[in-house]
C-alpha cells in the first residue's frame, strides 16, 4: 500500500460525495473552458484577419457591413487615387445581421485578386476550375466539413434566396473564421441576389502602410458629396467596430467563466470539510499511530487534489467533445470565428482546477491537521 | 530486576473547560518494569485512561514527569511525540479502530509505512504480526468481514508491527464477549512474555485484570492500591 492508495480508499468508501464535488469541478471547468475558447476565438479573429497595409471603404451611414451598399464604380475611383496599390471589391450576403450560431456567410469576390487580398491555401486546379466557371464556388474548409458538401456538389442555399453554386474546391486559411466562408465570384453574386453594380467594400492595399491614416481621411473627403459617401478605417478597426456589440458579451461571459471557478472551491471544500468530520475519529487513529502533522495534511490535501485533478480532466475532456462534436460558430456582423480550445487553455483549466480544489480544501485539513488526539477522541465519543 | 520502562514522578493533570477546571490526576507516581503485564483499574472518571494517555504521548502532563525508555517526553512538542510515537509505542483501542476500508493486511501496514522501510522487510513485518495474532489467512479481509475478536487481533497486529517496547491498552476486551476476552489476554500474555513487551492496560473488568502480573486501582485521580496480579 502507499499513501495515493489509502487516498483513492479514502475518496471511495463514500462515494457520493467526492463524486459531486468531481461533477461540480467538471462542470465549472467545462463552462470555464468553453467562454474562454469564445473569448480568444474573438481574439484570434480580430488578430489573424486584420492586415496592417489595407483599409475598408464601406457605406458611411450603415455600421452593419453586410447592409453596406456601395457602387461599384467606386473601385476605379480608388484605383485612381495616389497612395492606392490596388484595389478590389466584395459584395457579401449572410442570412442574418445579428449573433446566430449557425449562420452561411457567402462572399462575392473578384477571381483574379482573391489571392492577394484573401490568405486562401488550396489546389491549383480547384483555383483553375472556380476561375473558369461562374456559378462556382469555393468552400472553406470549416463549411464543407459543417454542411458535408464535397468538391463537384451543387448547392442550392434555401436562406438566401434559393443562390446555387456548385462547388469547386474546398480551401484552408490562416485567417480564423473565412473557412466558414463560401467564396464565389463577384459579378454571379450581383446577379443571384439582385444587386448589380453593387459591392459592400472594397479593400485597398496602400503602398506605403503607413500613410493609412492620411489616406483614409483623404477617400472619405474625395466620396464626401457623391451619391454614396464612405468612411473609411483600417481593417483592424472595422472588425473592432464590427464586432463591438458582441466583444462586451464575450468579454462579459469570459469573467462568468472564472466565477464558474468559484464552485471548484465550494465543491471540493464542501466535500473536503464533510468527509473529515465524519472520519474525525481515523484522523485521531492515524494521528496515534505517529502520523504527524504534515502527513496528515498531505492526506488530506491529497484527496482535494484528486477531485480538482478528475474533475478538470473530465471538464476538460467535456469542453473539447462539446465544441469539437458540434462545430459551434459564433457570428457578428458577417465575421465568424469558433472557440479556439487551445492546448495552453486546457492546460490552464487543469491547472487552475487543482489548485483551487486544493487551497479549497486548505481550511479543513488545516483544521484536522492541528487537532490533538486526546481531544478528536473525544470529540467523536 | 529488570529495568522500569515508564516512571511517572508526581503527575498533575487538570482538564480545562471554559471557567471551570477538572483535576483528573492529582500526584500520581507509577513505575513499570520492563516485560511487566499492568493492569489499570478504577472506576469511570477516577483518570486511568488520563494516564494511559499520558504514557502514549497522546496528551501532555499539567505537571510531573513521565520518562519512557529513559527519555522525558513530558517536554516534547506534538511533532516530536509523534515521531517517537511510530516506534516506542502499540495502542490498542477498546473499539478496534480499524480504518474499514482497508483490508487487514494494510491496517496493520498503516504504521511501518511511516518508518519509510523497504517493501520486502515491510512485508515481513507486516506477516510476522499477524502470524503472531493468528490472523496471516484473513490478511486480504476487511474489517468488516472479521468478527469482533479478530478485528481486535488484527489491532493488536497493528500495534505490535513496528515492534515497540511499550503496548498500551484503553479496555481492549471491552468490546468483547467474554471467551473472545480470554483469548485476547492470553494472546497479549504470552506475546509479552515471548517477545519481553511490556504491556499496559486499562480495564473495568476484574476478570479481565487477573491476567496482568500486576493490577494497580486508581480512584478520583489517585493511585490507591497496587498489588500483583493472578499470573
Amino acid at each position: 500500500m502507499n499513501w495515493l492508495r489509502y487516498t483513492v480508499h479514502a475518496l471511495t468508501r463514500a462515494p457520493l460525495r467526492p463524486s459531486l464535488a468531481v461533477l461540480a469541478v467538471a462542470l465549472a471547468v467545462a463552462l470555464f473552458c468553453a467562454v474562454s475558447a469564445v473569448d480568444r476565438g474573438l481574439d484570434l479573429m480580430l488578430a489573424t484577419g486584420a492586415r496592417s497595409d489595407v483599409l475598408v471603404v464601406f457605406d458611411r451611414f450603415q455600421s452593419c457591413p453586410p447592409l453596406s451598399k456601395l457602387p461599384e464604380a467606386h473601385r476605379g475611383a480608388l484605383e485612381g487615387m495616389e497612395g492606392v496599390r490596388d484595389v478590389t471589391a466584395e459584395l457579401f450576403v449572410i442570412s442574418s445581421c445579428s449573433r446566430v450560431t449557425d449562420l452561411v456567410a457567402v462572399y462575392g469576390i473578384e477571381p483574379g485578386k482573391v489571392r492577394s487580398f484573401r490568405d486562401i491555401d488550396l489546389p491549383e486546379s480547384e483555383f483553375a476550375a472556380f476561375s473558369s466557371e461562374r456559378g462556382a464556388a469555393l468552400v472553406g474548409r470549416r463549411a464543407a466539413t459543417r454542411y458535408g458538401w464535397k468538391v463537384g456538389q451543387t448547392v442550392s442555399l434555401e436562406r438566401l434566396g434559393g443562390l446555387t453554386f456548385t462547388v469547386r474546391g474546398i480551401f484552408t486559411s490562416k485567417t480564423e473564421g473565412l473557412e466558414s466562408a463560401i467564396l464565389v465570384d463577384l459579378a454571379y453574386l450581383q446577379i443571384a441576389t439582385s444587386q448589380p453594380g453593387k459591392v459592400t467594400l472594397c479593400h485597398v492595399r496602400l503602398a506605403d502602410p503607413e500613410n493609412g491614416g492620411a489616406l483614409a481621411v483623404a477617400i472619405d473627403r474625395h466620396f464626401a458629396n457623391s451619391k454614396s459617401p464612405t468612411r473609411t478605417a483600417s481593417e483592424r478597426a472595422f472588425m473592432d467596430a464590427a464586432v463591438s456589440s458582441i466583444a462586451g458579451l464575450v468579454e462579459f461571459t469570459s469573467l462568468l467563466g472564472y466565477g464558474a471557478l468559484g464552485l471548484v472551491v465550494a465543491g471540493v471544500g464542501n466535500s473536503l470539510s464533510m468527509s473529515i468530520r465524519d472520519r474525525t475519529r481515523e484522523i485521531a487513529i492515524l494521528k496515534t499511530l505517529g502520523f504527524r502533522r504534515p502527513q496528515v495534511l498531505r492526506l488530506m490535501l491529497s484527496e482535494a487534489f484528486i477531485c480538482g485533478a478528475a474533475g478538470g480532466a473530465i471538464g476538460v475532456a467535456a469542453a473539447w467533445v462539446l465544441i469539437r462534436a458540434t462545430h459551434f460558430e459564433l457570428s457578428v456582423e458577417g465575421f465568424s470565428f469558433a472557440p479556439a480550445l487551445s492546448p495552453s487553455l486546457l492546460l490552464e483549466a487543469m491547472i487552475l482546477s487543482v489548485v483551487l480544489a486544493t487551497a479549497a480544501g486548505l481550511p479543513a485539513a488545516l483544521r484536522v491537521a492541528r487537532l490533538r488526539v486526546v481531544e478528536a477522541l473525544r470529540e467523536v465519543d | 530486576m529488570k529495568g522500569p520502562v515508564v516512571q511517572i514522578e508526581g503527575v498533575h493533570k487538570i482538564h480545562r473547560r471554559g471557567p471551570e477546571s477538572i483535576d483528573v490526576l492529582k500526584g500520581v507516581d507509577l513505575t513499570v518494569p520492563e516485560g511487566e503485564f499492568l493492569a489499570l483499574m478504577g472506576p469511570s472518571g477516577s483518570g486511568k485512561t488520563t494516564l494511559l494517555n499520558l504514557m502514549a504521548g497522546i496528551d501532555s502532563p499539567t505537571s510531573g514527569r513521565i520518562v519512557v525508555h529513559g527519555r522525558d517526553i513530558s517536554r516534547f512538542n506534538e511533532d516530536q511525540l509523534a515521531a517517537w510515537r511510530t516506534r516506542n509505542i502499540g495502542y490498542i483501542f477498546q473499539a478496534y479502530n480499524l480504518v474499514p476500508v482497508l483490508t487487514a493486511y494494510e491496517n496493520v501496514e498503516l504504521p511501518l509505512l511511516l518508518l519509510r522501510l523497504p517493501s520486502k522487510r515491510r512485508h515481513e513485518q507486516v506477516m510476522n504480526a499477524l502470524e503472531a495474532v493468528g490472523l496471516a489467512d484473513r490478511r486480504r479481509h476487511l474489517p468488516s468481514q472479521l468478527s469482533g475478536g479478530q478485528e481486535q487481533r488484527v489491532a493488536i497486529a497493528r500495534a505490535l508491527a513496528p515492534d515497540p517496547p511499550l503496548l498500551l491498552g484503553d479496555e481492549p476486551t471491552g468490546n468483547l464477549d467474554r471467551d473472545s476476552a480470554g483469548a485476547v489476554l492470553g494472546l497479549i500474555g504470552i506475546l509479552c512474555r515471548e517477545l519481553g513487551k511490556t504491556f499496559v492496560m486499562v480495564t473495568h473488568d476484574p476478570k479481565a485484570a487477573e491476567a496482568a502480573d500486576r493490577v494497580a486501582r486508581m480512584e478520583k485521580g489517585l493511585l490507591l492500591e497496587d498489588r500483583a496480579g493472578a499470573l
